[in-house]
């Protein structure tokens, strides 16, 4: 009896596995798009995923268990014979794993939210961005205006005045700070939480990393123990230039799912295209997600609204280098690989040293006439 | 060698070559190609991230790893160490006095059913997020077993003991080292091999929140996951692993080495 009692763990943890690893697949119907299509984002809902959940809008039903949000796609966006739309929550939803992971690990999982740089990095995950959501990173440092001055024109005073800078690790652009010396190491403060306490012990005697969509406002209008405005510098403007939340699918479905891609990517584009235009209704439910999700993640209707103010401003809801919205910069996606891949083999990571755009990007599924409404920066 | 020694090994290898068939199993059995990056085959966990014997090379993240894990042993270390001297002065006390079991004991309890990552965000607003948040860390973690078991070994000496020492006009001191430690030896080592596994846990948990500083074994372990480095991570779980193991051996030595009755 004993060993097959010793013998029973393991079978379990098989089973277990058998259970975790198992996926129904994708059910994919003649036009080649699967009938419910699946979007895997990198945070709760935002108004940085509002053009992918303006494919639903506000008809939606939201799942508190798991943290999704799916329904029927509006009729003006149903083509290949998408039916439904799923979107799925990352981040704190998923124990912080990448959504990028989610591509291979459940198969039905379309399109997965990742940001350049992590399409580079993650090379267990061989995937194909084939459509930028936002042209600008809004990733930024923070500062108190009050107390500090800091400009894209003198970065390297980031580094003379000696503040702690409070961020998450992980991401590629802090390495480049440091190596470019617009941040000292001795600056560095991986522990930061994403709460304000910190700041606010410090008096914002510090800088602080976040999203210039959303934090901004946080410290200007929610955070009452502070209330008082803060000023911000673009990564983007640093000299890092990452895409944000590309829309990632894994590189083997690039030709097999093409004539899918052909149709659903323009349809992607003209969605965040309506976003931008008409923020208000999906705006909303993105507020109503969060409200029935009952976390610690909550919007209001003038954060979205100062938020998209800020995309148009920044232009991270822009065009970019042309008329085209989502598209692809390929000599900036160049840019983007020198400056991130000796980052990451630095950490360790076997990222070819070879690596071309067209080994993370493809313009090709874009409609280039598809025109987003924030024009100049 | 003998039958009894060569089954004694056998024994000893099955356990692990059960492990590496399991392992290959759900690596090519149950996962695709595709999803196999989630639990690479062994082999490719040791030729990618330990030694490639056809190459020569070591991983490439051998080296941090190991540093890390040194760190990370240092902090328990110290978080194990400070946790004994606190955890037997506190023993001591409440075993000297009843006023001081009922003032100390509550808090003793207290620590060890808080929560200590509730504390986290409290520990690090007010000692910051470096060294010494994290060997704080590890103490509240390994506190209570030092403190509950010397306490129990000091108060279920032999009464018929005790009282020969009273007959004897034993001082307290006397008392204290040729009775009460050497009777309680067996208690108060049981309480501090708890202690030792908790003091590892209690460092590589702290790692994940208190960054600060060069990144110990767990922040790496994070960095691993969040890259999706799973070899690379499977490494690190190693080198945790044999650190545990490394301090539960040597406090099973050292309560060897001070054996009075060792031969």
């Amino acid at each position: 009896m004993q060993p097959l009692l010793k013998l029973s763990a393991p079978l379990a943890v098989l089973l277990l596995l058998a259970a975790a690893c198992g996926s129904d697949g994708t059910a994919q119907n003649a036009s080649g798009c699967p009938a419910h299509l699946v979007i895997q984002t990198d945070w709760w809902p935002e108004i940085e995923h509002g053009g992918a959940y303006q494919l639903i809008g506000a008809g939606g039903a939201v799942d508190n268990e798991r943290f999704r949000y799916g329904g029927p796609i509006q009729d003006r966006y149903a083509v290949g014979g998408v039916e439904t739309v799923e979107i799925r929550t990352g981040g704190d939803a998923i124990g912080g794993q990448p959504a990028l992971g989610q591509l291979l690990i459940d198969e039905d999982v379309y399109i997965a939210f990742a940001n350049l740089s992590d399409v580079i990095a993650k090379t267990a995950i061989d995937s194909t961005a084939v459509m930028a959501s936002l042209d600008i990173s809004p990733q930024m440092i923070q500062w108190d205006p009050s107390r500090y001055s800091f400009s894209a024109d003198r970065p390297e005073e980031l580094a003379a005045s000696g503040l702690p800078i409070l961020y998450f690790e992980g991401d590629a652009y802090m390495e480049y700070l440091v190596g470019a010396r617009i941040i000292t190491a001795e600056q560095l403060d991986p522990s930061y939480t994403g709460s304000p306490d910190r700041w606010l012990v410090a008096e914002g005697d510090v800088l602080q990393t976040g999203f210039a969509t959303n934090e901004i406002f946080r410290y200007e209008q929610e955070y009452t123990e502070w209330g008082k405005p803060v000023d911000f510098l673009l990564v983007h403007d640093l000299g890092f230039p990452d895409y944000p939340a590309t829309y990632a699918v894994a590189s083997d479905r690039i030709d097999s799912e093409a004539t899918c891609l052909e149709v659903l990517v323009p349809v992607l584009q003209q969605a965040w295209v309506d976003f931008l235009t008409e923020p208000a209704a999906t705006g909303q439910a993105l507020i109503d997600i969060n409200a029935s999700f009952d976390t610690y993640w909550t919007l209001s209707p003038t954060l979205n609204e100062r938020g998209i103010e800020i995309m148009k401003a920044t232009g991270i809801g822009g065009n970019g280098s042309d008329d085209t919205y989502g598209n692809f910069d390929i000599d900036r996606v160049q840019t983007l690989i020198d400056l991130a891949v000796p980052i990451f083999r630095g950490r360790g990571i076997d990222v070819a040293v070879d690596l071309e755009p067209t080994d993370v990007v493809t313009n090709r599924f874009i409609d280039p006439s598809i025109s987003g409404p924030f024009t100049q920066r | 060698m003998n039958s009894a020694a060569g089954s004694k090994w056998a024994g000893r290898l099955v356990a692990p070559a059960i492990g590496f068939v399991v392992w290959y199993a759900v690596s090519y059995g149950l996962l695709s190609e595709r999803r196999r990056f989630l639990l690479p085959p062994p082999h490719r966990v040791i030729a990618d991230s330990v030694f490639n014997p056809a190459t020569g090379t070591l991983g490439l993240n051998l080296q941090s790893i190991a540093i890390a894990t040194l760190r990370t042993g240092v902090v328990a270390l110290v978080g194990l160490t400070v946790a004994i001297t606190i955890g037997m002065s506190v023993a001591l006390a409440m075993h000297r006095s009843r006023l001081a079991e009922q003032v100390l004991y509550p808090y003793a309890v207290g620590i060890q059913v808080v929560p200590v990552l509730a504390l986290v965000p409290l520990i690090g607003l007010w000692f910051n997020f470096g060294f010494l948040s994290r060997v704080i860390a590890c103490v509240l973690i390994c506190l209570f077993p030092v403190i509950a078991n010397a306490h129990f070994g000091l108060r279920t000496v032999n009464q018929g003991h005790q009282e020969l020492f009273t007959l004897h006009r034993a001082t307290p001191s006397q008392r204290l080292f040729k009775l009460e430690l050497p009777a309680a030896r067996p208690a108060i080592f049981s309480g501090i091999r708890i202690a030792a596994g908790g003091a590892v846990i209690g460092a590589i948990v702290a790692d994940f929140f208190f960054r600060q500083g060069a990144p110990g074994i767990g922040r790496l372990m994070d960095r691993y996951s969040r890259d999706l480095q799973t070899k690379d991570l499977i490494v690190a779980v190693g080198f945790s692993v044999a650190l545990g193991l490394l301090f539960f051996a040597a406090v099973g030595l050292v309560e060897r080495l001070t054996d009075p009755h060792r031969r």
